[in-house]
């Protein structure tokens, strides 16, 4: 047993790729955090170099298809053989080393899923053309999350991962004599890895460490248990110890902290701990309620210690940062954003066609059509032609027999909510529009419309919340917008106008609904007064009607704005006074409205 | 075949190991839909189940597992042999379980031509899918509010009719297609059609543990079955056969349970209350209360039984209202302490 090596690194970037390599699979691998491409080729060329032998590292090439992912018909092995010839997928390809996602944030749902279904099973099962087969897919993942703006890594799939890390791509100097030799303890530790033993009260020491930060579920504190034992094992350790336990909740629970822990002796809100950074603190609602647990209960001996380890582990800035996306109700859910890029290109089936102006042949469907007639064919053929049967293709394919993909694109409708949250909207009604809004919210959710929220005061707007189906979220996130601050009507029409062309880049219908008082006092150049304010929206509602997007412009004002009246004008879109009447009334009327925008 | 976590071991998630359970002991009750948070065990749970169900008995050398016994509901070979007074040999085999991918694609859903066999011999064979093997078992779909609009609907069609019809490359087949559908998914990460929704007989809510000790008991016996799954699946052998011998226990007496006509009044007052739509809520309601007594070894079904399983037979039908705040778990219990708030406690 060798003792305990006195040159294992202690920086994230070189313990991280050593811990996947000593349990590549059961701790799934890890999210790195915008790294620069020099340096994530290097972590997954050193997490190759220590583990076993011949561990393939795959990058996933980004729009990968479902197809490549599982596998599915060899065609030219298919057609060569006259049988189905399977081939393996990515994911089995795979098996036993790395994959590389690049740009993870974009992964479409059915990519996501499969890589869940790896992580969790070891396998991957295939159900496609004509094959069913299990393949082992022992896969240890490098996320590259290159997220910009309100993007993230789908928590689905990042929550499987034991590390998420951010990489400045200095670590990466060691030589060759160094890297060996870690590529020996690896190995050892490796072996010894099933030896080892968990203490229970690590187990519990963990898992009350993660309750204390704030993380829900059993999948964090699993990870650390396992993270542990892999430290443990590096360390020639059988048991784990104190230290191992620690290095797991800094590496696994510290970038998972959702609000640090509530010191017994006060009773202070965890919020007020970390000072939020002030560009964060302008433009966003005030700090949220504490997540809706029940008291932490009193933390014991150990769980104190592996707090401060996980305390110490967090990088300043970060905690206020999952402070401020608090209220959006839970850490991002781009799924609005992921179906949207499924819905270009959504292969459905296929029919009958040829492949020419821009479509695509699908080959397999074509062989299916044409398989049927092959005896008939042959026969005719042997009788037409004087070609002797080597030179007679094996497959007799005719045009009628050609089939091409179909593709779906939904036009289904997004539904973009663009909300005055200004102190003059605020103070008088904002409760009624939020009133009608959740009407309209019910209204899309029984026509599957997807929603999107943003709102508008002070300088600037905000997205509150991606396009999505989940309405839950919608109404969650509604009911957190404050109010207050100018009302810079022209910038949220110019926002409004550009997401709702984003919405139709992805392939769905956009229709944009704005309440506002219309008393606009913002220009856009971000000053006040009135008239420049004005003209400015005026001006905004003008390149808005070019575009001919559905609006409808709901006058929030008690007694209609003539403002609010002119830029609706301008916009082309429908203007309607919010009456006095109950948010239930104005539902039919915006839902006619909405009829005859959809209508154009 | 890799090992599964044995049902047994599963800590708490009490209601869906229920559900699951009644579906079993009878699957007409329909399917259940599990919501729940990412990494609650739902997927474990119904894996698990799988090593959990008795054996059937099934026609030998039949490709769709057909019912010996069953009458109006065989396959087309089936029908083929018995009409050339072929004798029918029995074999046991294990009632399947059967995971449908995200990823499927449609022809292996429904089944389709053999390519294999057409491309070779020229001979037009149909090649069973997915649906052919869940047939008198459970299909399970993960995350089923992701899965494809159109998958979704064939699903529907064959769980509605209990028969699978494939026209396409020429091959024209009709099979039954009888399957529990077991869903799973989390409702944040997307709706699920409420045409969908509606075919779960019932439908089970999933939270992540929040008491610390049942979390730390998850992580042992997860670490514990990472780390040596023979040692582990060895130690909850016998809780597993035991829970299997009543799961079959509970069959066998299902048929012979009535359901006293007060029970029946309650059911049908307590569906009018709540207004759930049609007459499936109370169906089902009443057929899961009896797979519960039938579970519980009682003589008949009382109202503590039906107050039971109320929840998941219910929770799911009431008049959608996205926006209301409260669970519709809670919504049932609200109406049920109103209808009969005393009765229960002297029943």
């Amino acid at each position: 047993m060798p003792s305990p090596s006195p040159d294992l690194p202690r920086a994230p970037e070189a313990l991280i790729p050593l811990l996947l390599a000593v349990d590549p699979h059961g701790l799934g691998g890890a999210v790195l955090d915008h790294p620069l491409h020099e340096a994530a080729r290097a972590f997954a060329t050193r997490l190759q170099a220590l583990l076993p032998s011949g561990a393939p590292v795959r990058r996933l090439p980004a729009g990968i298809t479902a197809d490549r992912l599982y596998g599915g018909v060899d065609l030219a092995a298919s057609l060569a053989a006259g049988r189905m010839v399977a081939e393996r997928g990515v994911l089995a390809l795979a098996d036993g080393g790395v994959l590389v996602v690049p740009m993870a944030e974009r992964l479409p749902v059915a990519a996501r899923t499969a890589l869940s279904e790896a992580l969790d099973h070891g396998a991957v099962q295939l159900a496609r053309e004509g094959i069913v087969a299990e393949h082992a897919a022992r896969v240890c993942l490098l996320l590259l999350d290159e997220s910009v703006e309100d993007e993230v890594v789908a928590p689905a799939l990042g929550d499987r991962l034991a590390f998420r890390l951010p990489l400045s791509g200095e670590a990466a100097d060691e030589d060759a004599g160094v890297l060996s030799s870690w590529a020996r303890m690896a190995r050892e530790a490796r072996h010894r890895l099933l030896r080892q033993t968990v203490d229970d009260q690590w187990i519990t020491a963990l898992c009350e460490t993660a309750d204390a930060f704030g993380i829900d579920g059993v999948r964090a504190p699993l990870l650390a248990v396992r993270c542990a034992r892999a430290h443990a094992a590096l360390h020639g350790r059988l048991l784990v110890a104190e230290a191992d336990a620690e290095a797991a909740a800094a590496l696994v629970l510290a970038p998972r902290a959702t609000r640090l822990p509530i010191p017994p002796e006060e009773a202070s809100p965890p919020e007020e701990t970390p000072p939020p950074p002030p560009e964060a603190s302008a433009e966003q609602e005030p700090p949220p309620e504490p997540p809706d647990d029940e008291a932490t209960p009193e933390p014991p001996g150990l769980g104190e210690l592996l707090r401060e380890a996980v305390a110490a582990a967090i990088p300043p800035g970060v905690l206020a940062q999952l402070l401020a996306q608090l209220p959006v109700g839970n850490r991002g859910g781009r799924v609005g954003a992921e179906e949207a890029s499924l819905l270009r290109g959504r292969p459905r089936g296929a029919r009958h066609g040829l492949p020419r102006g821009g479509a695509r042949l699908h080959l397999l469907e074509t062989l299916r059509a044409a398989a049927p007639w092959q005896r008939a064919r042959a026969a005719a053929a042997r009788l037409s032609t004087a070609r002797p049967p080597a030179e007679r293709p094996r497959v007799a394919v005719r045009r009628a027999d050609f089939r091409i993909r179909r593709f779906v694109e939904r036009t289904g409708t997004t539904v973009l909510f663009m909300v005055d949250a200004s102190g003059s909207s605020a103070i008088q009604r904002l409760g009624e529009a939020k009133g009608a809004i959740e009407v309209l919210l019910a209204e899309s959710y029984a026509r599957r419309d997807r929603v999107s929220l943003m709102a508008f005061r002070g300088q600037g707007t905000e997205m509150l919340l991606p396009p999505t189906r989940a309405l839950a979220r919608a109404r969650k996130v509604l009911a957190a917008l404050p109010g207050g601050g100018g009302t810079p009507l022209a910038h949220a029409i110019d926002a409004a106008l550009e997401q709702a062309l984003a919405i139709r880049r992805g392939g769905s219908a956009a229709m944009v609904v704005l309440l506002t008082d219309g008393r606009a006092n913002i220009a856009r150049d971000g000053t006040p007064g009135r008239a420049a304010a004005e003209a400015d929206a005026l001006a905004a509602g003008r390149r808005f009607a070019q575009q001919g997007i559905a609006a409808l412009f709901v006058d929030t004002s008690p007694r209609g704005e003539p403002v609010a009246r002119r830029v609706a004008e301008a916009m082309r879109a429908r203007y309607l006074l919010l009456p006095a009447a109950d948010a239930k009334a104005l539902g039919g009327l915006v839902r006619a409205a909405l009829q005859v925008g959809e209508g154009r | 075949m890799r090992p599964t976590y044995p049902f047994s071991a599963i800590v708490g998630q009490d209601e869906m190991k229920l559900a699951l359970i009644l579906v079993a002991i009878d699957p007409t009750i329909g399917g259940v839909m599990v919501f729940g948070d990412r990494g609650t065990g739902k997927s474990t749970a119904v894996r698990a189940l799988a090593g959990l169900l008795p054996a059937m008995k099934a026609v030998a050398g039949c490709r769709y597992g057909c019912d010996p016994k069953g009458n109006g509901s065989r396959c087309p070979e089936c029908l083929a042999r018995s009409a050339r007074g072929e004798a029918v040999r029995t074999v046991q085999v294990p009632i399947p379980v059967v995971d449908l991918p995200l990823g499927a694609t449609e022809d292996r859903v429904v089944g389709a031509l053999d390519l294999e066999k057409a491309l070779a011999t020229g001979e037009k064979a149909f090649e069973p899918g997915l649906l052919a093997r869940a047939h008198r078992g459970f299909l399970y779909v993960d995350e089923v509010n992701l899965l494809e609009d159109h998958l979704v609907d064939l699903l529907l069609d064959a769980a509605a009719t209990g028969e699978n019809v494939v026209e396409r490359e020429g091959v024209s087949v009709r099979h039954p297609a009888r399957f529990v559908l077991v869903g799973s998914g989390n409702p944040e990460e997307g709706e699920l059609r409420p045409q969908l929704l509606d075919r779960f007989g019932l439908a089970v809510d999933v939270r992540t543990p929040r008491a610390i000790a049942t979390r730390i008991e998850v992580i042992r016996r997860r670490d514990a079955f990472d780390r040596d799954p023979e040692a582990f699946m060895a130690h909850w052998h016998r809780a597993d056969a035991k829970a299997r011998r009543a799961l079959e226990r509970a069959r066998g007496r299902l048929e012979a349970l009535e359901v006293a006509d007060e029970v029946l009044e309650r059911a049908a007052a307590l569906c009018a209350q709540l207004g759930t739509d049609g007459l499936r809520g109370e169906l089902t309601l009443l057929r899961a209360s009896r797979a519960l007594a039938a579970y519980e070894g009682a003589e008949t079904v009382t109202l503590e039984h039906l107050r039971q399983v109320a929840p998941m037979a219910l929770r799911h039908r009431l008049r959608r209202n996205v926006l209301d705040e409260a669970g519709s778990g809670t919504r049932v219990e609200r109406a049920i302490a109103e209808l009969w708030g005393d009765a229960v406690a002297v029943a």
